[in-house]
């Protein structure tokens, strides 16, 4: 099981950080650990000059996720205790109803096999049979339609939710190593947000750069959203 | 016509007569409820009936939601109350059901079928139906469900990212709950504001003493709703912990060898406030605790229940993309300022602003308008009336053409 403490969330406040547990089970490490500090600390890194405050990064990627910061502060994050939580990923299952492993536990699954089953069977896998993010983008296996619509509208939501949990947002950050993939999907998502007055260049338009960042919305945009190449 | 409406809780059973088929519409004309229903305690069962002028007490040890029916029948009888027909609630329909539906033998068939997906309520009903079939035979009966008014999810909303095998055998989707709530408190707020339901964008948070829920609704339609396939899904509840990571069971299974049902009791009946506050179920006493300097548990369970239901709402609002009312209902939901000013708190970007006035002054008792003058959403408290949504049900099946 993958539980690593990230750096980059280490101080997250406890209302994100914690499960709605017992002090008991709480206290035994159960919580919220966030993850995928090197893309957003590297984000961070990236929209410094660009001198925005709160910031939600979002990393399309084969286990794309998302994270608020208010100055370098970890707000709160898609993650949670493990890499399953959050959005459905590449063999990952996403957020689940938790009455949905204790069903599995009384049908006699083992522990063992139940957490491979929402790791490595779940996600894209089991919807499209794809498990990167550039397969899932071209698919047109059946289930890749409804694979991509579970990823934008979590996206959407995940957008929403990181603006209640900032107050707002001063930039809206993507990125990828998926150029071509990863950058429609950005402006599909950022389109829904046209109801706050954002405002995105023509396709046609190439992006232009501030700074490090490629903007993806004309200077009218009321929210200001860019794009990063995650060149590993 | 009069309708009888049973509606079961977990440890009580309310039921109400209404008159119907007048201009005025539904009125209630009796009504009671059973309290501490198969509750071994200190304090006595018992039942009380609003039948006349005087509401009548009856303490009685009650076993069961079949036997406080078989009283409510009874007293009916007394009183020389007569129904016509009966209308029950069940909370999950499961794929059955996607909409209410008269009370026949193939229903009665599928209705076991619903049986093992809420194996506190679904019975408890179950059982009511039964008295009623052998103490007014042939009189006509018809279930409503909390799932209905979710049954027309989206896929993208509705599904699992599990192996489709494993979610078909189990039938593993989200259902959503709250649905007679939720018709009840849409279809209000659309005559409120004297528009049609079906141009409205809506945020509802459902915030009960048991469960809660929101749900992002677009023209009447579920798009969004917090509970999945069971009610332990969502936001912070009471006793229950809604969202977790999935693996976090099956930690507690593999690594401290903890057995399902405990886990199931300790993440239904232990968590959510009671579990953080250490204090209480009752977000009354959780405000409380934290007022008087408890600046640890009590605060964290305060603060994250308000704080996930500000998440979700600001989710839903991108979702719908703007919306025309957020409603807050169910008793938390009428009740309790604090609540609502700290779920509201931040959201001005969506175009929601409370009057602090309007949000305290609030009256449970009917519709209040709580945004701020210039709030480009309204915001609303708004009673529930469940009983009521199950009664109009009925008056639509009878007099629809049922083939």
């Amino acid at each position: 099981m993958r539980i690593a403490y990230d750096p980059l969330f280490g101080d997250l406040p406890k209302a994100a950080a914690s499960y709605a547990l017992p002090e008991d089970l709480r206290s035994i490490g159960l919580r919220r650990y966030g993850g995928d500090g090197d893309f957003h600390g590297w984000v961070l890194r990236q929209v410094k000059k660009l001198r925005a405050r709160r910031i939600i990064s979002i990393h399309l990627g084969d286990h794309p996720n998302y994270a608020a910061f208010d100055g370098r502060d970890a707000v709160d994050t898609s993650l949670g205790l493990t890499f399953a939580e959050g959005l459905p990923a590449a063999t990952t299952c996403g957020s689940l109803d938790p009455s949905i492993p204790l069903l599995l536990a009384e049908q006699g699954m083992q522990a063992e096999e139940i957490e491979r089953i929402l790791l490595k069977e779940s996600g894209w896998l089991a919807l499209a049979g794809v498990n990167t993010l550039p397969d899932l983008m071209h698919s047109a296996a059946p289930g890749a339609e409804l694979a991509r619509g579970i990823l934008q509208h979590g996206l959407e939501q995940g957008i929403g939710a990181m603006m209640a949990a900032l107050g707002g947002t001063d930039a809206i950050v993507f990125g990828s190593e998926y150029l071509e993939e990863a950058v429609p999907l950005a402006r599909a998502v950022s389109e829904s947000l046209s109801f706050l007055g954002v405002r995105l260049l023509p396709e046609e338009t190439p992006m232009f750069k501030v700074e490090d960042a490629w903007r993806l919305t004309t200077s009218e945009s009321t929210i200001p959203i860019y794009w990063l190449d995650y060149l590993i | 016509m009069n309708i009888l409406v049973f509606n079961c809780g977990s440890s009580s059973l309310n039921y109400k007569l209404f008159s119907g088929g007048e201009a005025e519409g539904l009125r209630v004309i009796a009504s009671g409820k059973a309290h501490r229903v198969g509750v071994r305690g200190s304090e006595p069962s018992f039942i009380e009936h609003r039948l006349g002028s005087e509401p009548v007490r009856q303490e009685v040890p009650i076993e069961n939601h079949r036997q406080a029916a078989g009283l409510a029948l009874a007293a009916l009888r007394a009183a020389g109350l007569r129904p016509d027909a009966i209308g029950h609630r069940f909370v999950h329909g499961g794929d059955a059901f996607e909409r209410s539906a008269l009370l026949d033998e193939p229903t009665l068939q599928r209705l076991r079928t619903t049986l093992p997906l809420a194996p506190i309520h679904n019975p408890n009903s179950m059982s009511v139906i039964e008295v009623c079939l052998e103490t007014l035979p042939g009189l006509p009966q018809y279930v409503t469900f909390d799932t209905a008014f979710h049954s027309g999810l989206p896929d993208w909303a509705r599904t699992y990212s599990l192996p489709r095998g494993l979610a078909s055998e189990h039938g593993l989707r989200k259902y959503g709950f709250h649905g007679l709530s939720y018709q009840h408190v849409t279809g209000a707020v659309a005559r409120y504001l004297d528009r049609p339901l079906s141009s409205l964008k809506l945020i509802a948070c459902h915030l009960g003493t048991g469960g809660s829920s929101a749900a992002a609704i677009s023209g009447g339609q579920s798009l969004d709703t917090t509970m999945g396939y069971s009610p332990l899904a969502g936001l912070v509840m009471s006793t229950r912990t809604g969202d977790m990571d999935p693996l976090l069971p099956v930690y507690l299974m593999g690594q401290w060898g903890y057995q399902p049902d405990t886990l199931n009791d300790l993440f239904n009946k232990k968590s959510g406030l009671l579990g953080l506050s250490g204090v209480s179920s009752d977000i009354r006493d959780v405000i409380r605790a934290m007022d008087e300097g408890d600046h640890g548990n009590a605060r964290l369970a305060f603060e994250m229940y308000t704080y996930r239901l500000r998440k979700t709402i600001g989710g839903y609002v991108t979702l719908l993309r703007g919306i025309d009312a957020l409603i807050f209902t169910d008793d938390i939901g009428v009740q309790n300022a604090r609540v609502r000013a700290a779920a509201c708190r931040g959201l001005e970007w969506a175009g929601i602003r409370l009057d602090e006035a309007a949000n305290q002054s609030a009256s449970a008792g009917q519709i209040a308008e709580i945004g701020a003058l210039g709030s480009a959403v309204r915001v609303l408290t708004v009673p529930t009336d469940e009983e009521r949504v199950i009664a109009e049900e009925g008056e639509r099946l009878f007099t629809e053409d049922n083939p």
